[in-house]
């Protein structure tokens, strides 16, 4: 629980590379038993990485927080495989971007989290590159973190990040109770902990931390200013693109409705979902019978059905990861769709995924006096 | 207890998988019912699951958590509506090997029991007939009599064995391919021999079921029973029986076997180009369907080709690179499992075949003929179907 907002940081002084500083932190958290577990991105030989439960300091070199990139599961998603069915016994750090952070609030808004003896461990983010690119930049020798580095210090063109990211207007986890700040203060050769909430000062404090009030940021304000403006004209573009049926239905043309988009949206985290249950493709398959031999094909409405389905499911708490673009096989710009229905859907009812665990979703909640231009 | 088969060095490569889903994209299954538990990733994901909570996260946190029934029953559809065919594999660019997974997944499936019926029967029978039709293994050698093969070799030594499969054995609508491949080898006056009632099933069907235990028993009995005869090239004409010997043998047996083995088509080619076979080109357009087992996981893509290429001007592709062509539904026993789910994935082959004008379609493994004719005649379809070991016996004039 968010329990109030503490501005109070911690310096921590380089250690060698971004990373071995970063991991001095949790190095600590794990000796001084303030914590029994860690999840946290592990970098595997091939230089991707890769979530993993660790319990020994030993293990903390093969941390990498900084990685610009989310391989195919959002985090919120891991720690509700972990929680969703009992709460935890002993105390678990997760090491969380923004956009995992915020899908962590919204799964426990719907009960898949449970947040007993859990450690929210935010790290900063300005930007992660699509799992694809970043494997070609591994393969061309390129470092991926000294690149994003590089860009958040230089800026112009888009970086190669993915699109979700370049409208992200959170670079640092609205929920978490300490979080781990290093975009502005690295080129001096420190790492910022911010400290969130009564929990984070307690584990800074076993390390023997000692926290300071909080400097104020003014390259991050300025680079949101400029986010902004892109997210504006983002959203604008897509809505020219995207109106009505027959555009729709062009964009989606190459869907060969594997839902992937769906498996990995963390907001998707039905057990079965309608769509892919015995009861939707009822009419449609019969026409599929007949088109055989000739191989069967996806009717262009009923690829739309699904799609627009999905999005009046999620669309209310979608974070905007933008994950369901990178997850889809052929390559739709998809963040353009879900992004820009959610952000209308959560403009249309003031509300903020993601931020705080006591806002509650609109579906979940029932105001009598909204939109009484269509009830009233 | 986690189940047997899920050891973690092996499955890291599950968590390897980024969700990219390229591997969704040519899945043969799915292109044919549309169905999204007959995608790749499905598979995977429940397996994960079953993972997480024996062996992975879950289980260190918390202790091991049984599995839910209804991972069991979604299971069963997504893991064995499939045909192995590894174009999943072929796809993915991040080392995740899905389509191995599915043998790991088979494996712990087998393990726990929870395995289709039709897949229990063939288990079984494997086990105790050496053959998974539950047929007397000591008539394995009967169809000789029935086609009436006049020379049917059985010797002590011999350098070449002929390592006919469970289903040109036993299935009469694949008998033809093992008596044209005799037929090939006696005209060839070839020092040959069957390896008659005491072989086995080649053990590729019990990996399929899961059931390792048995594949490595049956690869044994078989290595033993062909080295005993000084056997140097053993020659097959299904594409199972092909990979599995020639690729998992010595993986399951710990050692490398000290034969060679050739598919038929392998031997054909050679002895053509060594003009000991000679080939003459007629005018039929005939078209190539790739065993997957032969081709995309068997690597032997060029042969058929070549000698197609001499028997027929109009030899044509039915699309795509060769050896990376769809699969025809024959694998992975979906037969037994899901017919129809067969039936559909075997009626877009042939469809792609007869768009492309094919009047006879050739494959060179018997579970792709069975399937292709099923197919056809679900489709109506007018169109041959041969096997290309029947096909040389036929322009050799030997039939
Ligand atoms: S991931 Fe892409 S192809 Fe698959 S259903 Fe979603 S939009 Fe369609
Ligand atoms: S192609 Fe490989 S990495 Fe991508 S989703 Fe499939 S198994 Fe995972
Ligand atoms: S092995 Fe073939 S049929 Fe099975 S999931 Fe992979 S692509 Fe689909």
């Amino acid at each position: 629980m968010l329990i109030k907002t503490i501005t109070k940081t911690v310096i921590l002084k380089s250690r060698g590379s971004l990373t071995e500083t970063i991991n001095s932190f949790l190095y600590l958290l794990l000796e001084k038993n303030a914590l029994k577990w860690l999840l946290a991105p592990v970098k595997d030989e091939s230089g991707l990485v890769h979530p993993e439960l660790l319990s020994r300091e030993d293990d903390i070199s093969r941390i990498n927080t900084i990685a610009p990139l989310i391989p195919g599961e959002n985090m919120g998603t891991t720690v509700s495989l972990l929680t969703r069915e009992s709460p935890l016994k002993e105390k678990l750090g997760v090491i969380l971007r923004p956009c995992e952070s915020k899908a962590l609030v919204e799964l426990a808004k719907y009960r898949q989290i449970s947040t007993e003896n859990l450690y929210v461990i935010g790290v900063e983010c300005y930007g992660t590159y699509h799992v694809l690119k970043y494997r070609e930049m591994l393969e061309e020798g390129s470092n991926p973190s000294e690149e994003m580095l590089k860009f958040f210090l230089d800026r112009g063109g888009d970086g190669g990040f993915r699109s979700s990211c370049l409208v992200c207007l959170t670079p640092k986890p609205p929920y978490s109770d300490v979080n781990i700040c290093y975009l502005t203060s690295w080129s001096a050769g420190e790492v910022v902990l911010e400290i969130k909430t009564d929990r984070g000062l307690e584990l800074v404090k076993k390390l023997g931390y000692e926290a300071k009030r909080k400097a104020t940021e003014g390259l991050l304000r300025e680079i949101l200013e400029e986010r902004r403006k892109e997210r504006e004209k983002f959203f604008a573009d897509a809505k020219k693109e995207l109106n009505g049926v027959d555009k729709l239905n062009e964009f989606f043309e190459e869907c060969i409705g594997c839902h992937n988009c769906m498996e990995v949206c963390p907001i998707c985290f039905c057990k079965e979902c309608f769509f892919d249950s015995e009861r939707y493709p009822y009419v449609t398959r019969k026409y599929l019978k007949w088109r055989l031999p000739e191989g069967t094909v996806l009717l262009p409405n009923s690829k739309l059905q699904f799609h627009i389905g999905r999005t009046i499911h999620m669309g209310f708490s979608c974070i905007h990861c933008g994950l369901c673009e990178q997850a889809c096989p052929k390559e739709i710009p998809l963040y353009k769709f879900f992004g820009l229905t959610a952000e209308r859907v959560q403009k249309l009812f003031n509300y903020h995924p993601g931020e705080n665990l006591d806002e509650k979703p609109p579906i979940q909640e029932f105001r009598e006096e909204e939109f009484q231009e269509v009830v009233g | 207890m986690a189940p047997d088969g899920l050891e973690k060095e092996k499955l890291g490569r599950l968590l390897k998988c980024v969700s990219c889903g390229k591997c969704l994209v040519e899945c043969p299954v799915y292109s044919a019912t549309k169905e999204t538990r007959h995608l790749p990733l499905p598979k995977s994901r429940l397996f994960r699951h079953i993972f997480e909570r024996t062996r992975g996260k879950v289980a260190r946190l918390k202790g091991v958590q049984p599995i839910e029934e209804y991972v069991f029953k979604r299971a069963v559809p997504t893991l064995y509506e499939c045909t192995l065919c590894g174009s999943c594999t072929e796809q993915c660019k991040f080392e995740v090997k899905p389509h191995e997974l599915w043998y790991d997944f088979r494996h712990v499936m087998n393990a726990l029991n929870k395995i289709p019926p039709a897949l229990k029967e063939a288990r079984e029978a494997i086990k105790n007939d050496y053959n998974p039709y539950g047929m007397n293994n000591e008539t394995r050698m009967d169809w000789v009599d029935y086609l009436g093969l006049e020379e049917a070799p059985v010797k002590e030594k011999a350098k070449i064995a002929y390592f006919v499969g469970c289903t040109e054995s036993f299935k009469s609508v694949a008998q033809d391919m093992a008596y044209s491949t005799a037929l090939i080898l006696n005209s060839l006056k070839l020092d040959w021999t069957f390896l008659g009632v005491e072989q086995w099933c080649c053990g590729g069907p019990s990996l399929m079921i899961g059931d390792v235990g048995t594949a490595k028993k049956l690869a044994e009995h078989n290595v033993n029973l062909i080295e005993s005869r000084n056997v140097e090239v053993l020659v097959v004409t299904c594409a199972t029986c092909y990979r599995f010997i020639k690729r998992e043998y010595e993986e399951l047996i710990g050692r490398k076997p000290k034969f060679k083995v050739m598919h038929g088509v392998e031997l054909v080619l050679k002895l053509v180009e060594e003009g000991k076979i000679k080939l003459k080109q007629e005018g039929e357009v005939i078209g190539y369907h790739d065993p997957c087992e032969l081709a995309r996981l068997g690597g032997v893509i060029e042969e058929p080709r070549k000698i197609l290429m001499q028997l027929s001007t109009n030899y044509v592709e039915l699309g795509g690179d060769p050896g990376k062509g769809t699969c025809c539904g024959g694998g992975g026993f979906l037969q037994a499992t899901n017919n129809e789910v067969r039936l559909k994935v075997a009626q877009v082959r042939v469809g792609q075949a007869k768009q492309r004008g094919v009047e006879v379609l050739v494959s060179a493994c018997p579970s792709c003929k069975m399937s292709l004719i099923d197919g056809k005649r679900e489709a109506g379809l007018n169109l041959q179907v041969k096997d290309i070991m029947e096909l040389l016996a036929e322009k050799l004039n030997l039939i």
